[in-house]
């Protein structure tokens, strides 16, 4: 038998899914360590092991592919607990970072602090060179000037250094040359060189991300050395790959050197799972929504592939690389409801673990959402993580009465379908941003739902977008460390070409796609992916004369070899007018930036394809209970054990299934069915893609067993 | 007002309120990535907002109050002309001062949005122009003595009539506009419009417009309740400030007081101006409206800023103007740099509340001094219009708990957004030679004041420069003052160097014409301190010398820090 492990370190826990030959997947959650994350990976492998009743190392002497997706990058920029990083910049600019272009995100907030500088002022020095907008050098490096400032760099103790010079992406001579001083004076510090690592215009956008790579580049570096150290330990033979923020995945050397890659890498694979859950059932386009405690994560898949967006942003700081686009909102299990002046909000603020909710009796006393879900009946007390835990349902009341019905004047459970439904609103116009910011309609995408909390608010977020269909895998719990397995190998390039589209010269343009080509060929072939895996997308940044913001629109080489652009301008114009209300055909078009997205295929796990059981769910049904629904009142509704359902059960709603780590609602407009691979699939009764047939095996039809 | 027990849902209130929240935020995504200039595709100086059919704000974008704040009084206008003459796919552009606008160089796209025949708001995009005609470049003009010589005035008019573009009254708006990119940025601003119409029909479809009108009473009446009650916190009273505006651009040595007198009475607070002084000769006087959003925009940092923007949170407000003064100009006055007094009424405002509202009052923020820089490109043989963002920038007022943000900048235009450096010499014909945090500008005191900016560019084309602003040094200029025992903040001072090593300091509001090689030098100063310097931690004080932030001289002689 032989293995591949997804692994993702969050916050609170390590998830790990494990996927034997035969496609059997088993599941694992272990706490994280945060001083050592190494630590908690090693006792997943452990329970594995154990699990199959055989040794650490026999086990992990089967493990041949081992993806792993960390949070240590985040969370270093998100606590300030970065490397100690030296930065040289254009004499001149030393504040161009930490200015961020002079945006308060909050401009009435007197109490909003200045952010701290993710480079201390005193370790960003300023060294004497300049390249001009054409790119010609018009002051040669001060190597001498360059060596004193290293000397004090290296005085400092700065374990990382970062360059990024005015227009190097223009010109790269001048970054080269002091790369080389700087190599040559301090061998062993991190270094990061914008014009290797992003050669695209925008002063803050380079210094920013180049910084963000040597701030988090030591710390992944010594953190996968460690890792690799222990797998290695145990006697570990296989392929590690690490997790990336575009939704690919990387070696450790190549997560090592571009450290900065790996800063969102945690949720990153949700889309790509998404993309596999959804895709089983043909549909190419879906919404991957994640509801965790504290926190929302909502991603879109567009075409099979989970949708990117060429610049993201971690705490205050932009992040110019190709990230999956995930919008984050502050709505969660934990997150507060509170009254003021008779207008109710729910969250942002959270309760988090810690207290957390009421229910939970740390001392939580703040009504929250996952109170609210106990109180209306969702959840069992008795069986939260499995039973594991038990929630004090008196005490989720007696906040939610103080604190919400009375200041309302509505009774108490009215008052908890208030939370609950303002929080889906909340998560909705979250869902919604994802997709009307790229002129998409929600209605057109699936939802995928993960996170333990998710499959309970799930349907009335599809509801509220008149979403039709909403698709909850058996592995919803622990769903990005499923897509870890299911990510391809990628890399992206970027050139800046800014022409007049009219006048671009099309052999420069092929020139520059080759080399990049080249350059993803040739990282991928040091990852040992055969030619015949590769493919790449190319893309052109567009805008109209004039404008300062560019569109990303997709410039396949038959049209580039065609030498006829028609089909691109007209694609750029079409987009213009869904995104921002309107185009202008008469005016010319200029190109700003060339890039390639090198893609790799790995090996994917297969599923498991149940044997068809029918639609009687009535084995797995547990008991009635009684749950609570606005404009409804009290319904007594069937509870079925998730675990027990098989491939083509049926349940009309209202219903609860629960798992271990996992409720599912289905409200009353809704029918469930458990599909071939046991994942569930919600569907409005009353829609086109109603009626369970779609989403049970080919052959097995409705009601006509096996 | 309604609340707790009305028959409005309470949660379908904020359900919608959320909604038009995040189609201002649409809309202004829109402009903000279609349009061309830099002042509203790189700095933001645009609105978005949604109102209901008499002209009170539903929703707007955290943005530029003194041009989101007087948008109600000119669609009341709008509506009261046209009357039953609106039809859908209609677009009226407007910037008049003379009938409700804040200042000409900010022009507006008022879209009615229709919904079963009937008129049930309006979707509102408005942004700062690189142009509108008058007597100089990129809209100030310190020699205008009436409005005429400034700008071109648009009083309310249509340009799209039923979704029909009239080019005759786009040929007569842009024959009078010296940009080319003026007119793509009103197509942005169209769009953005055509964007907020687009998402707010598909609410009203959803739920009708009894209900959603229903929501919108709700939620502005609960906002107006929140803003009384805070206001009540305050303790009742009248409470007097001024500050003084040098330089108007007539007399650089002319002094013109802005004076308020602010009541507080029983969650009601009134604005009274009345002491200010007579209208200015040229430009400096700033149309009602812009005194207006001042307030709104220092009480919004006094009360819990996350508090919804609309109709309600302006309801507890009064205002009281004389004719004819600084702040209320008579037609035709110029009033080109009306926006660019916020500044000073903030100042005002701010003196007369500061130790009123002591735990949320800031000290003095930086007076703002920039300019608008036009001539040919020689790379390009085009012309090019740059407005000055990136040298606004000073140090804002510290605060009770925070030290003053460092290279913010505009109090009336906090979201301002700084151009990038490369793209700004790509763009424009100037080497920029430094632009760093200015050292020892910082107003001290327990929190200390924002720090400004210094910078060196150097002009590498024949350029026209519109200085604008004010607090510079060599005019006398007052600092920025500190609150409850900080110090005062830094002036502004400029230098322009001339190839032939010649060396002129010019007024704050004044024209000077350039040649190429020039070198641009400006100190731009820093915010007022709170608190005594004597109560600043030690370790923030050691480390901003460490950081070159603070001379040592500077440090040992007010904070008595020892190395």
């Amino acid at each position: 038998m032989s293995y591949r492990i997804g692994i993702d370190v969050g916050g609170t826990f390590t998830d790990f899914l494990v996927v034997d030959d035969d496609g059997a997947t088993s599941t694992y959650k272990t706490l994280s360590t945060p001083e050592d994350p190494s630590v908690g990976v090693l006792d997943g492998l452990g329970q594995m092991a154990a699990d199959r009743e055989i040794g650490l190392e026999q086990f992990v002497a089967q493990v041949d592919r081992v993806v792993h997706g960390t949070t240590v990058a985040t969370n270093a920029v998100l606590t300030n607990d970065g490397a100690k990083v030296g930065l040289l910049t254009t004499e001149g600019f030393r504040d161009f970072l930490h200015m961020r272009r002079g945006a308060k995100e909050r401009p009435f907030d007197n109490k909003m602090p200045y952010p701290k500088p993710l480079v201390e002022r005193y370790l960003v020095r300023g060294v004497r060179e300049r390249t001009d907008y054409r790119g010609e050098v018009t002051t040669e490096l001060d190597a001498a000037g360059l060596s004193e400032e290293l000397d004090y760099l290296r005085e400092q103790g700065v374990e990382a250094l970062a360059i990024c010079f005015m227009h190097s992406y223009a010109n790269a001579a001048n970054e080269e040359a002091a790369a080389a001083v700087t190599r040559a004076a301090l061998p062993d510090a991190y270094l990061s060189v914008s014009s290797e690592l992003l050669p695209q215009i925008r002063l803050y956008d380079r210094i920013s991300t180049t910084a963000l790579n040597s701030y988090v580049g030591p710390i992944i570096r010594n953190y996968l050395d460690k890792l690799i150290e222990r797998l290695r330990g145990i006697g570990f033979g296989g392929v590690l790959l690490i997790m990336k923020s575009n939704g690919g995945v990387t070696t450790p050397e190549h997560a090592q050197a571009v450290a900065v890659n790996t800063v969102l890498s945690g949720p990153a694979s949700a889309p790509v799972a998404g993309a596999q859950y959804a895709g089983v059932h043909g549909y190419q386009d879906s919404l991957t929504v994640d509801m965790g405690g504290t926190s929302f994560d909502v991603a879109m898949i567009k075409d099979g592939e989970p949708a990117l967006v060429n610049e993201g942003k971690i705490g205050p700081w932009n992040l110019a690389i190709p990230v999956v686009d995930i919008v984050t909102i502050g709505a969660g299990g934990g997150s507060i409801a509170s009254v003021d002046n008779g207008i109710l909000s729910v969250g942002p603020a959270s309760a988090g673990a810690d207290p957390g909710p009421a229910c939970y009796g740390f001392g939580g006393d703040r009504p929250t959402v996952t109170d609210a879900d106990l109180v209306l009946g969702y959840l069992d007390p008795d069986y939260f993580l499995g039973g594991t835990m038990q929630l004090d349902k008196e005490r989720s009341e007696a906040v939610i009465s103080e604190q919400i019905a009375a200041p309302l004047g509505i009774s108490v459970h009215e008052a908890a379908a208030g939370i609950y439904d303002l929080i889906n609103v909340n998560m909705a116009v979250g869902v919604r941003e994802v997709t009307v910011r790229r002129g998409y309609d929600p209605r057109d995408f699936p939802l995928l739902c993960a996170g333990g909390a998710g499959p309970i608010h799930a349907g009335m977020i599809a509801l509220e977008l008149e979403v039709p269909v909403a698709i909850v895998p058996s592995e919803s719990s622990i769903f990005c460390a499923a897509g870890m397995l299911m990510s391809d190998l990628k890399h992206d390039f970027v050139r800046t070409y800014k022409v007049e589209l009219d006048g671009a010269d099309l052999d420069r343009l092929r020139a520059a796609f080759a080399e990049m080509v080249e350059e993803g060929r040739r990282t991928l072939e040091e990852e040992h992916v055969d030619v015949d895996r590769i493919r790449r997308q190319q893309t052109a940044d567009l805008r109209y004369l004039g404008q300062n913001n560019e569109l990303s629109i997709p410039l396949p080489e038959e049209v580039l070899a065609s030498g006829d652009l028609g089909a691109l301008v007209a694609a750029f114009h079409r987009r213009h007018d869904e995104l921002f209300g309107y185009s202008t055909p008469e005016i010319g078009l200029e190109l700003v930036n060339l890039r390639v997205a090198c893609v790799g295929a790995t090996e994917k796990p297969g599923m498991v394809e149940q044997p068809y059981d029918g639609e009687d769910p009535g084995a797995a049904f547990k008991r009635e209970r009684s749950v609570y629904m606005r404009n409804r009142g009290w319904l007594e509704v069937p509870v079925y054990d998730g675990h027990l359902l098989r491939h083509g059960n049926l349940i009309s709603g209202a219903a609860i299934v629960e798992q271990r780590n996992t409720t599912i609602l289905v409200l009353p407009e809704f029918d469930l069915v458990c599909d071939r691979n046991g994942s569930f699939v919600t569907y409005l009764r009353d829609h086109a893609d109603a009626g369970p047939s779609r989403y049970v095996a080919a052959g097995a039809t409705a009601g006509s067993g096996t | 007002m309604s609340g707790p027990g009305t028959d409005i849902d309470p949660v379908l209130a904020a359900v919608l309120g959320k909604r038009m929240r995040a189609i201002t935020e649409e809309m202004a995504i829109g402009v903000r990535r279609s349009s061309r200039s830099s002042g509203l595709s790189e700095a933001a100086d645009f609105v978005t907002g949604l109102f209901d059919a008499k002209g009170d704000m539903l929703e707007q974008i955290d943005c530029i109050p003194v041009i989101s704040f007087s948008i109600p009084p000119a669609l009341k206008g709008i509506i009261a002309q046209y009357g039953d003459d609106l039809a859908p796919g209609d677009v009226i552009l407007h910037n008049d001062v003379f009938s409700g606008a804040n200042q000409m160089a900010d022009l507006a796209v008022y879209r009615p949005v229709f919904f079963a025949g009937e008129l049930v708001a309006w979707a509102v995009t408005k942004g700062h122009m690189a142009d509108i005609g008058g007597g100089v470049a990129g809209a100030y003009n310190p020699r205008a003595r009436e409005v005429l010589q400034e700008a071109l005035r648009v009083p309310p008019v249509k340009l799209y009539e039923r979704g029909t573009l009239r080019r005759d009254v786009w040929d007569l708006v842009f024959a009078n506009v010296r940009f080319a990119i003026v007119a793509d940025d009103v197509h942005a601003l169209v769009g953005g419009a055509r964007l907020g119409e687009r998402k707010l029909v598909e609410v009203l479809e959803r739920y009708g417009v009894e209900t959603f009108r229903a929501a919108m009473t709700y939620l502005a009446d609960a906002t107006e309740a929140r803003v009384r009650s805070e206001l009540r916190s305050f303790p009742d009273g009248t409470y007097g400030g001024e500050s003084w505006l040098v330089n108007d651009g007539f007399d650089a040595a002319a002094r013109h007081l802005i004076a308020v007198d602010v009541r507080i009475a029983d969650g009601e607070i009134e604005f009274d101006f009345s002491r200010s002084g007579a209208q200015a000769p040229g430009y400096t006087n700033a149309p009602r409206t812009v005194a207006s959003c001042m307030a709104l925009t220092a009480v919004l940092m006094m009360i819990d800023p996350d508090i919804p923007h609309n109709a309600g949170l302006y309801r507890p407000f009064g205002f009281r103007f004389e004719p004819g003064s600084i702040v209320d100009p008579e037609p035709p006055a110029a009033t080109g740099f009306g926006n660019h007094i916020g500044d000073l009424i903030f100042e005002a405002i701010m003196a007369a509340l500061g130790e009123v509202v002591a735990d949320r009052a800031t000290a003095g923020w930086n007076r703002h001094l920039t300019c608008i820089w036009t001539g040919e490109d020689p790379r390009t043989e085009q012309p090019f219009v740059e407005l000055g963002y990136m040298i606004a920038r000073g140090g804002a007022g510290a605060a009770a708990d925070v030290d003053g943000w460092d290279h913010l900048g505009l109090v009336f235009n906090p979201m301002m957004v700084t151009q990038d450096l490369e793209v700004l010499e790509l763009q424009t014909p100037f080497t920029m030679l430094k632009y760093e945090f200015l050292p020892d500008s910082a107003g001290p005191g327990r929190r200390r004041g924002g720090l400004g900016v210094e910078t060196v560019f150097r002009f590498d084309a024949p350029t026209s420069c519109s200085i604008l602003g004010d607090g510079l040094e060599s005019e006398e200029a007052p600092a920025p003052r500190g609150l409850f025992g900080g110090m005062q903040g830094t002036g502004n001072t400029l230098t322009l160097t001339f190839p032939d090593g010649r060396e002129y300091a010019p007024g704050s509001k004044e024209l000077v014409d350039v040649p190429s090689g020039t070198i641009w030098h400006q100190r731009q100063g820093g915010g007022g301190g709170f608190g005594s310097p004597a109560e600043r931690s030690a370790e923030l004080v050691a480390g901003e010398v460490r950081d070159g932030l603070l001379s040592t001289e500077r440090a040992a002689r007010i904070y008595n820090h020892v190395q």
